[in-house]
């Protein structure tokens, strides 16, 4: 059936006739009480929870954990390794692969583990967004089986399975309600309420347009309410999804400011990435420092470009030269754009466009990207039709205008059509704004197909209910009283 | 002694569809009112229905209430609002004879085997050990019983205001009941006030409705109940017309000797049915306002102006009135007036409608503090339900919001109360309070229903078959739709187009799956069987969005609190919260968390103690 509806029927609890008296009044009693107040264990517990379990900062190496039955068939889809995880032994240290990164994962089996659940755990690479990718790559892996932990959800966990005992309960409920009930805290405030106040702020516009939807519905009769046009629901819409897209782009940046971005360096073999990157690094006015990997073939090189850092990433292949166009090396090219947040897309102008220069620049769309056009102290043998920055890395002519080029958009503010004035930290908070985002554009595309209105208000809500994950629910009085505020209702 | 398993106070349509509830599910039921001529009455406007109140009039009809039958029996003028717009939020409702009304529904009740109609005054409800045990009548007998459902609507120490008049009185022409009050407060209930008006009663033969804009009903009507087949009655008209500049400047300069305005009412009104002087007030900028005209019945002298409920005196009322279009001569037959009454805070109750503090006894209807027709019937037939599951010794009828309005309203009363932004306001469905509002249809409501109606022993066996076939067939065209595939694309994705249609699908392409299983059915039921199919491929995208929402919601319903669940005490937890948490008493986690005020930090606290307490029960 496609309606929710009844599934299951009824059960009834009969008092058996031969019960009398006092018995049968109580035996009754505690059916009832039964019936209103049964135990049955917690679904919510059953879910699959995974989040990054080492402190924000730029260590070598991080971990994310996972807990819950669905981890290890989680681990299993994406994991590249000679050990199956199904046959991971518990307690033991396995080496894999999973997406980009090399990483070591290990599993403790219930209920001898930290939340008395299966746990999952995977070392892995580099600062926060290596490990940010990964956690993303396992969480829409495990779309629908696994979820993002909230505050203090392991330990809760833990507690309730009985690996804490009882004199910690104090402890962990103040745990729970400091970490979400920051806003109070000194510290917490400045970032939490701003940020709170200003998606409060689309989340009310989202409330008075929802309210104008169902004022119209609940109360087609009355004239005072007035029609809303879908044209004008697309409009207020967009300036809404500007705004939140914006928003969003301040979670990179603020990143950017902390951790420096990560450039990728791409293009088929001999058009001089190497020299580029070794004239980048020998420009004098750059700090320079090597940072060997952990894994064998990275090499990680940080500059810092007057404020920014940047680091080059999987430098080693570059210096070795040794991409190949097919099979291996668009796979490793792939690996390297997935990795980074910009992307130097190498050509050589002095030689004719080739379909392989073309097969990359394919896989950087998806990506910022400058394109590079080197060796242009040759005479040209085409004139590119997009924009790219012309260098040569043998002259080192144009070197400034790529540093420039690659600093403007991070440090600059010409990006943002709008600046929201505050910045998103949270991944959390990402999250729940790019599903609501998301709602959003559903309620676009019912606009655009002149869809009925109770349609348009189901995605509206569930955008309001995403943006409320950060500020707090819109409860339907909220509405009610919008209408009623508005509207001079009473047929 | 006399003694019945069930006692109804009050015969309005909570306690009609309370008793004969109770008496169809085998209770002896005593039904006692005041005023045995006016069970049934219509005390305010003579209509059924509406947006979310269709729904509801749906839904227990499906549940094998009467209040549908009763409309689609005596209905003068039917039209489905929200035509232009979904199926989710499209709602029917009629016109009403308020004299066939009661008639039928009076007919109704003294034909039920198992219902004794008592004509009389209960003044005092008498427990033991906390639980009902009998009633005492105004005469001084006493009559045991095992559940009493108290179903009083605005007699509860009623008072009527016109002007500076006052009068006691559950409805115009009404006694109130003046002791049973006491029984609660006896019992330490919690009292509160409320206040609702009506607008005066016009004189037919002195309007003219030549001068306004007739308004016909729908063509085909379409009925509440699945039991009816036809429309029996003939269609009338209602009559449009509007306050003018004139009309607000009376109003205005006789503010004063409104009631509401003077300070004599304290309580409040409800804001989507304000008075005439409310609407000037707060809509200062608005230079009319609409009036419907309402035929009282066929044949009836009265009308009903909807829209300017007074209680403004007698004499500004007709100065007014006549300074409307149409109605410059008019006659006022029964002038308009304020009521403020007793409800008793339905927080105190179990989502079953049975109060937490007194076992067997059950509130339903305007005692709630709700308002309207249909809200009272859907509560008096879930307590009129329970009361007799509780005295079959079955388990209890509680429906949660993702499965019905009764579960909304049932859950929106017992959760959050009445008390919006600080002040008691009469609580009235709207499909807004839904949160699955695509899934919970009019179309719906018997797929939904009807068998769990029937399990009770509500729907008959008659009409339960009709639904059968009729179900059957759906199922058989909605598996068609999904396995049916048309140059590769399934007849549910066809039926997703706007302009698709289910019956033109299925004769172009599959016509021998309506012949097989249509043949068995009625015209009206063939019809919603295909509008069903159409409705559920072009729904299906969004019910699918919804989904994640309705499950995260399940899974906190199924966190249960026991009852008397000690709040005290949980480290964490701010005095505030536990004060909340403990006046309404929480079932459920989810429902914990739509108490107003009840923070995320301090859900998953208390989540953390449930669990960990049904582990080791000693513990919580």
């Amino acid at each position: 059936m496609n309606y929710y509806g009844f599934k299951k029927r009824t059960e009834y609890m009969h008092c058996p006739p031969s019960v009398k008296g006092r018995a049968r009044k109580i035996a009754l009693e505690m059916a009832w009480a039964r019936a209103l107040g049964r135990f049955p264990f917690s679904d919510l517990m059953k879910e699959t929870i995974a989040a990054i379990a080492t402190a924000p900062g730029n260590g070598g190496v991080g971990m994310i954990r996972i807990s819950g039955p669905e981890g290890i068939s989680v681990l299993e889809t994406l994991w590249e390794g000679e050990v199956r995880p199904t046959s991971f032994e518990s307690r033991r240290i396995y080496v894999g692969r999973i997406a980009f990164d090399q990483v070591l994962a290990f599993v403790m089996k219930a209920p001898s583990s930290y939340t008395g659940e299966d746990v999952v755990e995977i070392q892995a690479h580099g600062g926060r967004r290596g490990l940010e990718l990964l956690l993303e790559t396992l969480l829409k892996a495990g779309a629908g089986r696994l979820r993002m932990a909230n505050p203090g959800e392991f330990t809760q966990r833990a507690f309730v399975n009985g690996r804490i005992d009882l004199a910690q309960a104090e402890a962990v409920a103040d745990l729970i309600s400091a970490s979400s009930e920051q806003a109070v805290t000194l510290a917490g405030r400045q970032l939490e309420g701003r940020l709170s106040e200003y998606v409060g702020k689309l989340r009310n516009e989202i409330k008075v347009m929802r309210a104008q939807m169902e004022a119209m519905i609940d109360f087609p009769e009355d004239e005072d309410v007035q029609g809303l046009r879908y044209e004008e629901v697309l409009e207020r819409l967009q300036s809404l999804e500007t705004r939140i897209r914006s928003l969003l782009t301040t979670y990179e940046e603020g990143r950017y400011l902390r951790e420096g971005i990560r450039v990728a360096l791409v293009g088929k073999p001999n058009v001089g990435k190497s020299s580029l990157f070794n004239a980048l690094l020998n420009d004098d006015r750059s700090i320079v420092h090597s940072t060997p990997g952990t894994t064998r073939d990275t090499v990680e090189e940080v500059l810092d470009f007057s404020g920014l850092s940047v680091r080059f990433i999987d430098t080693a292949g570059i210096r070795e030269g040794r991409d190949a166009i097919e099979g291996e090396g668009i796979q490793r090219s792939q690996r390297k754009i997935d990795q980074s947040d910009l992307i130097l897309f190498i050509f050589d102008v002095s030689r004719p466009w080739e379909e392989a220069d073309e097969r990359i620049r394919t896989l950087t769309t998806a990506r910022r990207t400058v394109l590079v056009a080197n060796k242009s102290d040759l005479p040209p043998a085409f004139d590119p039709l997009f924009p790219a920055v012309r260098v040569s890395a043998k002259t080192g002519q144009g070197l400034a205008e790529l540093k420039e080029a690659i600093r403007r958009p991070y440090l600059g503010r010409e990006s943002r059509v709008q600046d929201p004035g505050v910045t998103l930290s949270n991944l959390r908070h990402r999250v729940a704004l790019e599903k609501g985002l998301e709602a959003l554009d559903c309620v676009a595309e019912g606009a655009r197909e002149k869809r009925s209105l109770e349609m348009l208000a189901a995605d509206l809500s569930l955008a309001m209910n995403r943006l409320g994950e950060i500020t707090g629910e819109v409860t339907n009085d909220e509405i009610l009283g919008e209408i009623f505020s508005k509207f001079c209702i009473g047929k | 002694m006399k003694s019945f398993d069930v006692i109804v106070i009050g015969a309005g349509h909570a306690g009609c569809e309370a008793a004969l509830a109770a008496s169809r599910m085998g209770a002896r039921t005593l039904f006692v009112t005041s005023n045995a001529d006016n069970i049934a009455q219509m005390s305010c406007n003579p209509a059924i229905g509406g947006i979310g109140k269709g729904h509801l009039v749906r839904e227990i009809d499906a549940l094998g209430g009467e209040m549908g039958k009763i409309a689609d029996a005596t209905g003068i003028h039917f039209k489905r609002l929200n035509t232009n717009k979904g199926p989710a939020v499209r709602g029917s409702r009629c016109q009403s004879d308020r004299l066939l009304y009661k008639r039928r529904m009076q007919v109704v009740l003294c034909e039920q085997p198992n219902l004794v109609i008592h004509e009389g005054m209960v003044d005092e409800i008498m427990t033991q050990e906390n639980r009902v045990d009998s009633v005492i009548l105004e005469d001084g007998e006493r009559i045991l019983t095992r559940a009493v459902v108290v179903c009083t609507g605005t007699f509860l120490r009623g008072l009527a205001h016109t002007g500076t008049l006052q009068t006691r009185c559950g409805r115009r022409g009404d006694r109130p009941s003046e002791k049973l009050s006491e029984s609660f407060l006896k019992f330490g209930f919690e009292v509160g006030r409320l206040k609702t008006g009506t607008p005066p009663r016009l004189l037919g033969k002195s309007v003219r409705f030549d001068k306004m804009e007739a308004q016909w009903g729908d063509e085909r009507p379409a009925r509440f109940s699945f039991s009816a087949t036809r429309i029996e009655q003939p269609q009338v008209a209602c009559f449009i017309t509007h306050t003018s500049a004139e009309t607000h400047a009376v109003i205005r300069s006789n503010l004063h000797r409104s009631p509401m305005y003077s300070g004599v009412i304290q309580s409040t009104g409800p804001r989507y049915c304000p008075s005439i002087e409310d609407k000037i007030v707060k809509f200062a900028d608005r230079d009319r306002h609409q009036i419907f005209l309402e035929p009282e019945g066929l044949g009836h002298p009265e009308w009903y102006p909807n829209g300017i409920s007074t209680s403004l005196p007698e004499g500004v009322q007709l100065t007014f009135l006549k300074t409307i279009r149409g109605l410059e001569d008019v006659v006022i037959t029964k002038p308009g007036y304020a009521i403020e009454y007793d409800y008793i805070p339905p927080t105190q109750l179990h989502p079953t409608f049975e109060t937490r503090r007194i076992g067997g006894l059950f509130h339903a209807g305007q005692i709630n503090g709700t308002t309207g027709y249909e809200e009272a019937a859907a509560q008096g037939l879930l307590a009129g339900i329970n009361a007799a599951l509780q005295v079959a010794g079955r388990a209890p009828l509680v429906f949660d919001r993702s499965q019905a309005y009764l579960g909304i309203l049932a859950d929106d009363l017992v959760t959050r109360g009445v008390i919006v932004e600080g002040r008691a306001e009469p609580y009235r469905m709207f499909t807004s309070r839904a949160e699955y509002r695509l899934s919970l249809r009019e179309d719906n409501a018997d797929l939904r229903l009807r068998t769990l109606g029937h399990d009770l022993g509500l729907v008959s066996s008659w009409d339960y078959q009709r639904f059968s076939k009729k179900r059957d067939a759906l199922n058989l065209l909605l598996a068609m739709t999904e396995t049916r595939k048309v140059q590769g694309l399934s007849l549910r994705t066809l039926l997703r187009r706007p302009e698709a249609s289910a019956f033109e699908l299925f004769s172009l392409h599959v016509p021998e799956a309506l012949s097989d299983s249509m043949r068995l059915l009625e015209k009206d039921v063939r019809e919603e069987v295909l509008e069903q199919v159409e409705i559920q491929a072009k729904y299906e995208g969004y019910l699918e969005r919804q989904e994640d929402e309705v499950s995260r919601f399940r899974k906190m319903e199924a966190v249960k609190i026991p009852l008397h669940f000690g709040f005290h005490g949980i480290p964490g937890l701010s005095r505030e919260i536990v004060e909340k948490l403990s006046k309404v008493q929480p079932s459920s986690l989810g429902q914990a968390g739509r108490i107003p005020g009840v923070t995320p930090a301090a859900l998953s606290i208390l989540m953390v103690y449930l669990n960990r307490a049904s582990r080791e029960p000693h513990v919580g």
